[in-house]
C-alpha cells in the first residue's frame, strides 16, 4: 500500500518516532479506522522500533488506567519493550460529539492526570479523528499544551471517495433499520468525513450534502431531534450553496419531520409547503408524493382526517403512476390509520394488509414494525387482547432490534393500552412508565402527554386519587406548552372529576 | 546537558513539558523581557516585608505555558538565598485537581509542610504531633479508614512507622485524591471542625517556625502551585469551581500561618471580587515580542531573550542554516516559550541534518494550522476587536480565548493583550490581524 498524499506527514511521524526518547505526547490525525490501520502498518514496517497498540475500551471513562495496565500490568505475558512506541486508540468513542456530559467527564480526566501520563516515561502517540482537537485544546488544554507533534492524514482519493460512498448509499429506510450501535458507529465517522470536506468547492459541498443527510437521518431515526435539526440546518445551507433545488427541498421536507416529530404543526407545515412550492415548480413527482403525503400526516395528528384523506390520495395517485413501492406501503399505512381512527376497522385492515404485502416483499423491516403495531392497535380496539399482543411483540422484537427509540416508546404504551384494557393495571402502568422514560429522553413531549393521560386513566380505575390528579395535571401542562388547547380542557375536565367526586 | 549539536540532540534539548530547576544553565532571566516584572525579586520583597506576626497571601496566575512553574523555582531559590524555610507542592502530584476543595488545599499544605520538616530533622514538638494524629484518628477518619491506617503502619517498619504523622496524612491525601466516597466522608468531617482543624494546623505551622528562628532561619513560605489547572465548572449556584475555591473560600485559604503564593487560573483575573480577597494578584505576563503600536515594531530585549533560551539549549550554527530561521521561530511565538520550544521539535521533525529557512517556514504553517482549528467562528468579532485595541474585554468569551492562548497578554507600564501572532500565518488570521 502507499501512503499516498501523506508521504511527508509520515516521514515527520517517524522522524520524531525515531526521536523520541522518554515521556513525548504526539497526536496522529486520521478520521477513517480502516485507513488508520493501513497507515499504522506502514508505519510498523519503517521505525525499526517496537509498537504496543492499546485500544481503549468504548465503556471506559477515563483512559489511564487500560493505558497503565497495558504498559505495566502483571498479566501482561511479555513485558512491554523499553524502547517501545505506544499507539492509543478508541478515544473518539470515550469523547462523543453529540454527548457532551460524557465528553467533559473523559476530557478532566486526561486534564488532570496529565502527570501521570508522563511518569508512564514512554512515547505516548494518540490516534484521533480531526473533530477531537478543539475538544481537547479547550477542555483538556494543559494535557493538550504538552503535545510534540500532530501529524494528519487526510483520507487520499480514492479511499475518500470509496468511503464516502459506503457511508452515504441505500436510503432512509435502510439506514434507520440498523441496530443501534452500527448507528452510533457510522455517526461518528460521518461526522470525521465532515472534515476530510472543509472546503467550498463544487465536489466538497456535494460530498457534505450526502453527509449531512445521512446524518441527519440517523440522529432522526434515534430521536436526537436537536442534533438531527442542526445537521439538516447545515444541508439546508449546502444546498443553498450549491444552487440544489432540489436538494433544498429536500432539507425543508427533513426540518418539517423533526418539528413535527417535536409537536410543533404549525411550523412543520410552513416547511413542507416550501418544499412542496419547490417540488411543483421544478417537477419533482417523487419529492411532490413525499410532501403531500407529509402534509397529509399533520392533518392526520390535528385530528382533520378529511384533509389527510385528500393529501395521501393525491401521494397515493402518483406513487401509484411511478410504481414506487416503498412510498406506497408507507401511504397505504397512512391511510390505515385514518380509517380506524374513524372506526372503519374493515378498511384500514385492508389498507394494513397491502402496507404489510410490499413490505415482507421488499424487506422493509422498520416498515413492517409499525404496520405490525397498526394492526395491533386495530385488535385491541376490537377486543381482541391475545391477537393485539401478539402483534404489538411482533413490532416491539424488530423495534429493538433497530434501535428504533421513538417506535419502541409507541410499542411500550400501546401494549400498556392492551394490559389496562384487561385490567392487569400494574402492568400497564410499567409498560406506559418504560415509554414515558424514553419519549422523554427523545423529547417527544405529545406523546409523553398521551402516555400521561393514560397512567392517569388507570390510576383512576384505581381509585388512587393523588395519582390520578397528579398525572392529568403533567398531561395537561404538556399540552399547555404545545398549545394544544382543547386537550388542555380535556385533561382539566378530567382533574376536576377526580377532585368532585 | 550537553548543548545540542546535531538535530538528533536538538530535539531533546527542547521539552514543551519540563519546568526548568533553579540550577539549571538554561534558565534565562526573562525579567526585562516580560516588560520588567521578576517575580522572584517582586514576591521575595513583599514577604520579605510583611510584618510579623501577620504574614504574605500571593495570588499568580498567567498563560499556560508562560514559565510560572520555571519563575516559582527561581522564586523558591532565591527565598531559600535569603534564609526562608520554603515547602514547594506541585498539587497536581498530591490532589485531584477535577474535584479540589479549599480543604484539600489546607491538608496538603499540612502534609507539605510536616513533611518537610521531617526530612530537615526540625523536631516539631512531639506531643503537638501526637495530639494532631489522635485528633486526626478520632475525628476524621471513620472506623475502617483507621483500621487500614493502623494496619499499615503495623506492616511497615520504616520511617512511616516513627512518624504516625506522616503516615496519616499521606492517607488523608491519598484517599482525598483517590476520588473514592471516603474522600467525601472526611470532608464532612473536617468541615465540622474547620475551626479546630485550622488552630491545630496553625499550631503546627508555628511550632515549626519557632524552630526554624532557633536554626537562624527567617520563616515559612509555602508555593503551592499546579491549582490553576483545577477543572472549570459552572455549579448550580451560578458561580464556577473556580471562583468557589478562591473567591467564596478565601478566608480559609488565607487562615494558614504561613507566608503563601498559590497559582491560580488565569479567567479569575476578571472575576471583580477575587481583588478584595487577594489584595496580592499578580499576572505573569509573556515575554514580550513587539510592542503595543500600529505597527507592532520589535522589541528586541524580548527577542533576544527568546533567541537565548535555544542558543543555550542548542548550537544554532551546528543546526541551524543560519540565525534567520531561529529569528523566524521567536518572532511567531508571541512569547510563549512552551510553543517556541515546540516550535524547535516541529522544525526537527521537517530536518535530518540541517534545519533551513524552508523547515522553519513548514514548521510554522503546522503550528498555524493547529491554533486556526482553535477558532470557533463566533469568536473572530472578538478577535478583531482585541487585535484592534490590544486590551482584552473582561468577559467570558474573552477568558477562553486567554485559555486557549489565541490572545496573549503582556506587560509595559500596564497590562495589554495582542492575538497570538502565529494567527497571521492562516488565510482567517490575516483576515482578523489585517493583512
Amino acid at each position: 500500500m502507499q501512503i499516498a498524499n501523506c508521504d511527508f506527514e509520515a516521514l515527520r511521524m517517524l522522524r520524531a518516532l525515531r526521536r523520541a526518547k522518554g515521556f513525548a505526547l504526539y497526536f496522529a490525525v486520521c478520521n477513517v479506522p480502516v485507513y488508520r490501520a493501513e497507515l499504522m502498518e506502514e508505519i510498523r514496517r519503517n521505525l525499526r522500533r517496537p509498537i504496543v497498540e492499546v485500544a481503549i475500551p468504548s465503556d471506559a471513562d477515563d483512559p489511564y488506567p487500560p493505558i497503565e495496565e497495558a504498559l505495566n500490568g502483571r498479566t501482561n505475558s511479555h513485558p512491554v519493550p523499553e524502547d517501545a512506541i505506544v499507539f492509543i486508540y478508541g478515544l473518539e468513542h470515550l469523547i462523543p460529539s453529540a454527548d457532551l456530559e460524557r465528553a467533559r467527564r473523559t476530557l478532566s480526566h486526561l486534564n488532570r492526570k496529565r502527570s501521570a501520563y508522563r511518569r508512564l516515561g514512554r512515547p505516548l502517540v494518540f490516534w484521533i479523528p480531526l473533530y477531537l482537537i478543539p475538544f481537547l485544546a479547550g477542555e483538556a488544554p494543559d494535557f493538550w499544551d504538552w503535545h510534540s507533534g500532530l501529524y494528519e492524514f487526510p483520507l487520499p482519493e480514492p479511499v475518500r471517495g470509496e468511503v464516502l460512498t459506503r457511508l452515504t448509499e441505500g436510503d432512509y429506510r435502510t439506514a434507520s433499520a440498523l441496530p443501534v450501535e452500527e448507528k452510533m458507529e457510522q455517526i461518528r465517522l460521518l461526522e470525521s468525513l465532515l472534515d476530510e470536506y472543509r472546503g467550498d468547492d463544487i465536489p466538497s459541498l456535494r460530498a457534505r450534502k450526502e453527509t449531512l443527510r445521512r446524518l441527519g437521518e440517523f440522529y432522526y431515526s434515534l430521536g436526537e431531534y436537536d442534533a438531527a435539526l442542526k445537521s439538516f440546518r447545515e444541508l439546508l445551507s449546502v444546498t443553498e450553496k450549491l444552487g440544489d433545488r432540489a436538494g433544498l427541498a429536500e432539507s425543508y421536507n427533513n426540518i418539517g419531520l423533526i418539528y413535527k416529530a417535536q409537536g410543533d404543526y404549525e411550523l412543520a407545515l410552513e416547511y413542507h409547503r416550501k418544499a412542496l412550492a419547490i417540488r411543483k415548480e421544478i417537477g419533482d413527482r417523487m419529492g411532490l408524493a413525499e410532501s403531500y403525503n407529509n402534509i397529509g400526516a399533520i392533518y392526520y395528528a390535528q385530528g382533520n382526517y378529511e384533509w389527510a384523506l385528500e393529501y395521501y390520495e393525491k401521494a397515493l395517485a402518483i406513487r401509484e403512476e411511478n410504481g414506487d413501492r416503498m412510498g406506497l406501503s408507507t401511504t397505504y399505512n397512512n391511510v390505515g390509520e385514518v380509517y380506524r381512527a374513524q372506526g372503519d376497522y374493515g378498511q384500514a385492515l385492508e389498507y394494513y394488509r397491502k402496507a404489510l404485502a410490499i413490505q415482507e416483499e421488499i424487506g422493509d423491516r422498520a416498515g413492517l414494525a409499525t404496520t405490525y403495531n397498526n394492526i395491533g392497535e386495530v385488535y385491541r380496539t376490537q377486543g381482541d387482547y391475545e391477537r393485539a399482543l401478539e402483534y404489538h411483540r411482533k413490532a416491539l422484537v424488530i423495534r429493538e432490534e433497530v434501535g428504533d427509540r421513538a417506535g419502541l416508546a409507541v410499542t411500550y404504551n400501546n401494549i400498556g393500552l392492551v394490559y389496562r384494557a384487561q385490567g392487569d393495571y400494574e402492568q400497564a402502568l410499567r409498560y406506559y412508565e418504560k415509554a414515558l422514560k424514553l419519549f422523554e429522553i427523545l423529547g417527544m413531549r405529545l406523546e409523553m402527554a398521551v402516555t400521561y393521560h393514560n397512567m392517569g386513566l388507570v390510576a383512576l380505575a384505581q381509585g388512587d386519587r393523588e395519582r390520578t390528579s397528579e398525572w392529568f395535571r403533567q398531561s395537561r401542562d404538556l399540552y399547555r406548552e404545545l398549545r394544544l388547547e382543547h386537550e388542555v380542557v380535556e385533561e382539566e375536565k378530567m382533574m376536576e372529576r377526580v377532585s368532585g367526586s | 546537558m550537553e548543548i545540542a549539536r546535531t538535530v538528533d540532540e536538538a530535539y531533546h534539548a527542547c521539552h514543551p513539558e519540563i519546568p526548568l530547576e533553579a540550577d539549571d544553565f538554561r534558565y534565562v532571566d526573562l525579567t526585562e523581557a516580560r516588560g520588567g516584572f521578576d517575580l522572584a525579586e517582586v514576591f521575595s520583597r513583599r514577604i520579605r516585608r510583611t510584618p510579623s506576626p501577620t504574614f504574605h497571601k500571593q495570588l499568580v496566575t498567567g498563560h499556560r505555558g508562560c514559565g510560572k512553574s520555571t519563575e516559582l523555582k527561581q522564586l523558591k531559590a532565591s527565598l531559600e538565598k535569603l534564609g526562608f524555610f520554603v515547602v514547594y507542592i506541585d498539587v497536581e502530584d498530591v490532589l485531584d485537581l477535577g474535584e479540589i476543595e479549599y480543604l484539600d488545599v489546607l491538608v496538603s499544605i499540612a502534609k507539605g509542610v510536616y513533611e518537610k520538616a521531617n526530612d530537615c530533622g526540625l523536631d516539631v514538638h512531639r506531643k503537638l504531633v501526637e495530639e494532631l494524629d489522635k485528633w486526626f484518628a478520632e475525628k476524621v477518619l471513620t472506623e475502617e479508614q483507621r483500621q487500614d491506617v493502623e494496619r499499615a503502619l503495623r506492616a511497615e517498619c520504616g520511617v512511616g512507622a516513627k512518624v504516625p504523622l506522616l503516615r496519616m496524612l499521606a492517607v488523608i491525601t491519598g484517599q482525598i485524591k483517590s476520588g473514592s466516597s471516603r474522600r467525601v466522608e472526611i470532608r464532612r468531617r473536617l468541615e465540622r471542625e474547620l475551626s479546630v482543624f485550622i488552630q491545630r494546623l496553625n499550631a503546627l505551622l508555628e511550632d515549626v517556625q519557632v524552630r526554624l528562628a532557633k536554626r537562624g532561619k527567617k520563616g515559612l513560605v509555602v508555593i503551592a502551585d499546579g491549582l490553576e489547572k483545577m477543572h472549570y465548572r459552572e455549579l448550580p449556584d451560578g458561580q464556577s469551581t473556580h471562583s468557589k475555591l478562591f473567591v467564596e473560600h478565601a478566608e480559609q485559604l488565607k487562615a494558614p500561618h504561613c507566608h503563601i503564593v498559590y497559582t491560580v487560573p488565569i479567567s479569575l483575573v476578571f472575576n471583580v471580587n477575587l481583588g478584595d480577597a487577594f489584595p496580592n494578584t499578580d499576572v505573569l505576563p509573556m515575554v514580550k515580542v513587539a510592542e503595543p503600536n500600529e505597527a507592532r515594531t520589535p522589541y528586541e530585549p524580548g527577542r533576544k531573550a527568546l533567541f537565548e533560551i535555544i542558543s543555550r539549549r542548542i548550537n544554532i550554527e551546528a543546526i541551524f542554516e543560519n540565525e534567520r530561521p531561529v529569528w523566524k521561530l521567536v518572532e511567531v511565538c508571541g512569547g510563549s516559550v512552551r510553543d517556541l520550544l515546540r516550535l524547535v521539535r516541529f522544525a526537527c521533525d521537517e530536518a535530518d541534518e540541517v534545519i533551513t529557512e524552508e523547515h522553519v517556514e513548514r514548521a510554522v504553517r503546522r503550528m498555524a494550522r493547529e491554533y486556526d482549528y482553535l477558532v470557533h467562528e463566533d469568536e473572530i468579532p472578538y478577535l478583531k476587536e482585541i487585535a484592534q485595541k490590544r486590551r482584552v474585554p473582561g468577559d467570558e468569551a474573552s477568558a477562553r480565548l486567554l485559555q486557549k492562548r489565541l490572545v496573549l497578554e503582556y506587560l509595559n507600564d500596564e497590562r495589554w493583550a495582542d492575538v497570538h501572532p502565529i494567527l497571521r500565518k492562516t488565510p482567517r488570521g490575516r483576515e482578523i490581524l489585517g493583512g
